[in-house]
């Protein structure tokens, strides 16, 4: 009998692991050499031949693909070498020995590079010498950054993404290695390295050709990104949906969220969307850093994000990234473009409602650059040819970007954005009333590289959002409100090493509100609502940890401190009743709240194109938007902070995913489930009144709800024929104590249907035609259970707080996009886009009426007549029927 | 304007025009409720009481409400409320007085209720204000009050036969309010129905005053009805009521003004 000592058993296991794992090296680097085609026989003669010559006649006879840089074997002398039936491998070692370079196989690949003489043998320290292999990855002919590139090595298996300013950072040991970098859409490059000291490689990929070609090719790194992209996490790219069907033509990023699982809009012309289940004003948009707190323009038929200025929009509905929070359903992360660092260039659109300019350029050539956009609504002139009582109706909105390459470890970026809206209609009194707001946003960054391994992100950032109520423009009376937020954020990202990236920053800023006063020489006759200040500070910090080849862990913390400052004067309520009011002077502090927020996800590689994730985050929200709307349009938008009145939001979320990637076939597939328990949610009594009203914290009610429900996603987005289809099923309950009779009930965004579906294909290289089908649930509405009679008026009876349902909102839109010069390399690109929203004419219900009559002449009416009152009908509008457009767009 | 503007335009018009349209939605029910519309007045007069039935579905007449016990109750004074018709109870002549609490007590159906309402002032009558329109019809404009009020304008035409003819009766009455706050629904209102007057009509004004209650109630009144039907609709939600065991409507005393025109062109 064989008896093993603790030790001698190790030893042997050690033993036998050690032996299997050299003969499966063995038997792999076989395999990869069999694959390769090195064990054929050559035979060959070259007299005076360069090199790059000998090596494309062997690729030619033998199959075998070589990768090199033209770096490598610039200057080398001819060659001369003949052979006969030579094994291949050895008759491409000697060749190689002559201009003293030598071959390593990675993949099916033979990478040239130069022979290292000499070659140290590795000690102890050495071999655990570590080096960085830094740099930014950009387009090769704009010089504009790429968000989310993959930088991998194919051999460890290790790799990196390059963050939101291009840059990435891996920390190998010293050794020979070979690094790919891919992106979506743009051709994948490999570099070897013999890493022996810290080593910059700035990357230049290529993008394909025009997104209207017949293949969209993308070589992504797919592997990558699944095992490292955040739980149900989304991006989305300009040019997926530059070729859509949208109302009247305009397309915009935050509308075409709708086809990502878990979110759906209220409906036709709403810029309001809800995220598995959350309320509306639990989204984070961020363009550039800067909050975006009312992204919509025309009411909210469009938004004002145009993808001609976007680079890249990531969605994180579950799993937020350690340097985001403070809303509790999603993070709506939207970078714009840097501008064209190489050469002057441009691009227009003209449709049926506005034309856009975009223009970008250097600055200084391959360094700094510029990005400037504007749009400019005309559809005013046939509104008011429609409408005499509609005397302005406009929307506008301009962006710009400063790109500025202070020096090889410093860059300097300002993003400013401002839009505005104007809807002014002529009331019987002659006066001009109608409701204006303006989104600005104003965002200055540096980005430093320390060291090859520590990179810092420093912004500052602004955002305001103000809304008009206008009762008589000429005599500057309205209505106000407007949230004003201005935030410092130092945040250093330190790439230890290929199994540790650590995130950690800061954040101090402050916040004003106007919760809505009215301004005008009246201001008597209405109650003053007090402004209000508050400040918070973050602190954060995480770590993605690379367990081992299959298991990447994120984990962070959040801590925050929120506070409510003077001046301000606060009601206190006993039982929703104001009691009295307290004064707090300018700078003291009458109400703090310190906050932890643990995240942590797991990552498991099932294969090489799987992985599972898991992930819980905890996250908080201090400012509240107080809106009892049910239109799908703005309305009088008042935005409060948590303080003595209003306790914080709180979301605790759960999921788990699954991401899969079929990638000869370039067909992804995510499907995750998600709980979530939220705490303190706003609901509002019946009519409370919200506007000029100080007491309005008592028309307030908090509860508690819950969301969860799952999502299955599945995209190919890559040959002739692309297409994405996303189903979602989300429940969303509230129960609020002093509302539906203290029982739990629906939120209006609860949605168990949320199927979006679409389909590009090209016809001819320059033809594409693309449509999308969306079936969401209808929005949860109230109807009446009861009437009665009260002074010749029929008044609803409610007994059950959203106990209906809107009919199920669907609409298939089609598109046609065709480019009109024929040559895609060409100095101009122009394309006519026609498309049919909403071709099937489906009215979909956005509200039901129950207090109109119908006249005589087909109209509804509110009955005036109190003695012989006509009979109500139930009616229901709709916004939107068919829209045809017809758009030209042109890039130069 | 071009063909291209008039293809542009048709299109956009298309886009948006026809957006509201008649629709059947089945509703679900709930228990009937009784519901109270007592105003009384600073007028002596006879003051009124009426109880009714909710109703399940629109149009509906609703049932009156019978063999209740009313009573109006001051500190020093008590008013008894007679079933004069079906569901209308009537009192004797007494006029309400400011500075003076009232108590509304209604016994009906074995629930024992009461409501509790005092009396505000009324403001003067803004001058009248009519515009000609089509066929030399009036409207009448309301030109707001000064103090919180719902003023009833009562139309009467009897003189004129073939008006009455045209718009099937002699008489009509309707309502305005003023109330001090500023809702957005309430902004961007659907329209109302208008109500044209011929030459010569006799106009009475008629307005009440309205307490700080009796004003929010007006105001969800108002949300539920006149007001329910734009493009900025908030969230349904019943109307309030002063009564606290379960009848709904409202008690309300009102000091009244009243004052007569007749209509002409401006």
């Amino acid at each position: 009998m064989l008896r093993l000592t603790a030790h001698s058993a190790y030893v042997f296991f050690s033993t036998r692991i050690a032996i299997f794992l050299t003969i499966q090296l063995f038997a792999l680097t076989a395999v990869a050499q069999t694959e390769s085609g090195l064990e054929q026989s050559i035979s060959v003669t070259y007299n005076n031949e360069s090199l790059e010559n000998i090596l494309h006649d062997i690729s030619e006879q033998t199959g075998v693909e070589f990768s090199y840089s033209s770096e490598i074997v610039k200057g080398l002398a001819p060659i001369t070498y003949t052979c006969s039936n030579e094994i291949l491998s050895t008759a491409i070692n000697e060749i190689l020995a002559k201009a003293n370079l030598q071959y390593s196989l990675v993949g099916k690949h033979l990478v040239i590079k130069q022979a290292v003489t000499n070659t140290p043998t590795p000690t102890k320290k050495k071999s655990i010498a570590r080096f960085t292999i830094r740099g930014f990855v950009i387009d090769a002919h704009s010089k504009e950054a790429l968000i989310g590139a993959a930088v991998y090595n194919p051999s460890t298996g290790l790799g990196t993404l390059t963050n939101n300013f291009g840059y990435f950072s891996i920390s190998l040991p010293i050794g020979d290695y070979e690094l790919e970098i891919s992106y979506i859409g743009y051709t994948a490059i490999r570099n070897s390295f013999s890493l022996t000291d810290n080593t910059t490689w700035n990357a230049s990929l290529n993008p394909m050709a025009s997104f209207v070609e017949e293949v969209i090719v993308t070589s992504e790194n797919k592997e990558e990104i699944i095992f490292k992209s955040l739980a149900a996490q989304n991006n989305l790219k300009p040019f997926e949906i530059t070729n859509d069907a949208a109302a009247l033509g305009e397309t915009d990023m935050l509308k075409s969220l709708d086809k990502l699982p878990g979110i759906s809009f209220q409906g036709d012309g709403s810029s309001y969307f809800y995220v598995r289940g959350g309320n509306r004003d639990q989204n984070l948009i961020l363009l550039d850093d800067a909050p975006i707190y009312n992204p919509s323009h025309m009411l909210g038929l469009f938004t004002p994000i145009i993808p001609e200025a976007v680079k890249n929009t990531n969605v994180y509905k579950a799993d937020f990234p350690i340097q985001y929070g403070g809303r509790l359903s999603s993070v709506i992360d939207i970078r714009t473009r840097d501008g064209n660092k190489e050469h002057f260039s441009g691009s227009a659109n003209m449709g049926l409602v506005s034309t856009r300019l975009s223009l970008e350029g250097p600055i200084k050539k391959n360094a700094s650059s510029y990005f400037i956009s504007y749009r400019r609504s005309y559809f005013g002139w046939i509104f008011k040819n429609f409408n005499p009582s509609i005397k302005d109706f406009y929307f506008t909105d301009f962006t710009t970007k400063l790109n500025l390459k202070l020096s090889d470890k410093d860059r300097l970026f300002l993003t400013f954005y401002h839009g505005k809206d104007q809807f002014l209609t002529d009331n019987q009194n002659s006066t001009l009333n109608g409701v204006e707001w303006t989104n600005t946003s104003l965002t200055l960054r540096w980005n430093h590289i320390f060291a090859d391994r520590l990179f810092l992100n420093t912004t500052i950032n602004t955002g305001k959002y103000a809304y008009y109520l206008h009762t008589d423009h000429a005599n500057n009376l309205f209505w106000n409100s407007t949230i004003r937020s201005s935030h410092l954020k130092t945040e250093f990202t330190y790439y230890a090493n290929p199994q540790n990236h650590f995130r950690f920053g800061m954040k101090v800023g402050g916040y004003f509100f106007n919760p809505g006063n009215y301004n005008g020489p009246e201001i008597g006759i209405f109650q003053q609502v007090s402004e209000l200040n508050s400040s918070e500070v973050i602190l954060y910090a995480g770590n993605e940890h690379h367990l081992n080849k299959k298991i990447l862990l994120n984990y962070g913390l959040r801590l925050s401190l929120w506070q409510d400052i003077g001046e301000a004067y606060i009601v206190n309520y006993q039982n929703y009743e104001p009691v009295d009011l307290s004064y707090y002077e300018s700078g003291v502090s009458y109400y703090s709240k310190a906050f932890i927020e643990p995240r942590i996800s797991v990552s498991y590689k099932l294969g090489t194109y799987s992985s599972i994730k898991a992930s819980y985050n905890r996250t908080n929200q201090n400012i509240h938007l107080i809106n009892n709307s049910i239109s799908p349009f703005n309305t009088l938008e008042v935005w409060l902070p948590s303080g003595p009145n209003i306790k914080p939001q709180t979301a605790n979320i759960y999921n788990l995913g699954i991401l899969h990637s079929w990638k000869d076939k370039s067909i992804d597939f995510t499907a995750d489930i998600y709980h979530k328990t939220l705490y303190n949610q706003i609901g509002y009594i019946d009519h409370a009144d919200l506007l000029l009203n100080a007491f309005m914290e008592g028309e307030l009610r908090q509860g508690n709800g819950k969301a969860y429900g799952f999502e299955v996603y599945v995209k190919k987005n890559m040959g002739k024929l692309t297409w994405q289809a996303g189903y979602g099923y989300t429940r969303s309950f509230v129960q609020i104590d002093g509302l539906n009779n203290n029982e739990q009930y629906r939120a209006r965004q609860d949605k168990p249907i949320e199927l979006s579906a679409s389909l590009g294909y090209f016809f001819k290289p320059r033809w594409l035609m693309s449509g999308n089908y969306t079936l969401t649930s209808g929005m949860v509405t109230t109807t009446p259970t009861g009437f009665y009679n009260y002074r010749g008026s029929q008044v609803p009876i409610y007994a059950k707080k959203n106990n209906d349902r809107l009919p199920n909102y669907s609409r298939f839109d089609l598109a046609s996009d065709f480019r009109l010069n024929k040559n895609a390399s060409g100095p101009i690109e122009h394309h006519l886009i026609v498309s049919l929203y909403n071709m099937f004419w489906k009215k979909n219900a956005a509200f039901y009426y129950f207090s109109k009559a119908e006249t005589e002449e087909g109209n509804f009416v509110i009955p005036s007549d109190k003695l012989a009152p006509k009979t109500q009908i139930t009616t229901y509008r709709y916004i939107y029927s068919i829209i045809p457009s017809i758009s030209y767009n042109l890039k130069f | 304007m071009n063909s291209t503007s008039k293809i542009l335009l048709s299109l956009l018009i298309l886009s948006f025009y026809a957006c509201e349209e008649k629709t059947d939605v089945p509703l679900l029910e709930s228990e009937e409720v009784i519901i109270v519309d007592a105003t009384i007045t600073s007028s002596t007069r006879t003051q009124t009481v009426r109880l009714s039935k909710s109703f399940a579905t629109l149009n509906e007449a609703s049932t009156p409400v019978s063999s209740a016990s009313i009573k109006i109750k001051t500190e020093d004074e008590e008013y008894e409320f007679f079933e004069s018709s079906p569901g209308i109870y009537t009192s004797e002549a007494f006029a309400a007085v400011g500075n003076r609490e009232y108590t509304l007590t209604i016994e009906v159906n074995n629930i024992m209720d009461s409501a509790v309402a005092t009396m505000h002032p009324v403001s003067a009558f803004k001058n009248y204000y009519f515009s000609e329109k089509e066929n030399g019809l009036l409207k009448y404009y309301y030109t707001g009050s000064d103090l919180p009020a719902m003023t009833d304008i009562f139309y009467n035409w009897e003189d004129n036969p073939e008006y009455c003819v045209q718009y099937g009766s002699c008489y009509a009455l309707e309502t305005y309010y003023t109330i001090n706050s500023i809702d957005i629904i309430e902004e961007f209102a659907p329209n109302k129905e208008e109500i044209l007057i011929p030459q010569n009509t006799k106009v009475i004004r008629r307005k009440y005053s309205l307490s700080p209650e009796h004003q929010d109630y007006i105001r969800s009144l108002l949300s539920e009805t006149e007001w329910r039907g734009g493009i900025f609709d908030v969230e349904h939600g019943n109307v309030p009521t002063n009564f606290n065991n379960g009848l709904k409507g409202w008690f309300g005393v009102c000091q009244v003004l009243s004052d007569s025109t007749v209509a002409t062109s401006p």
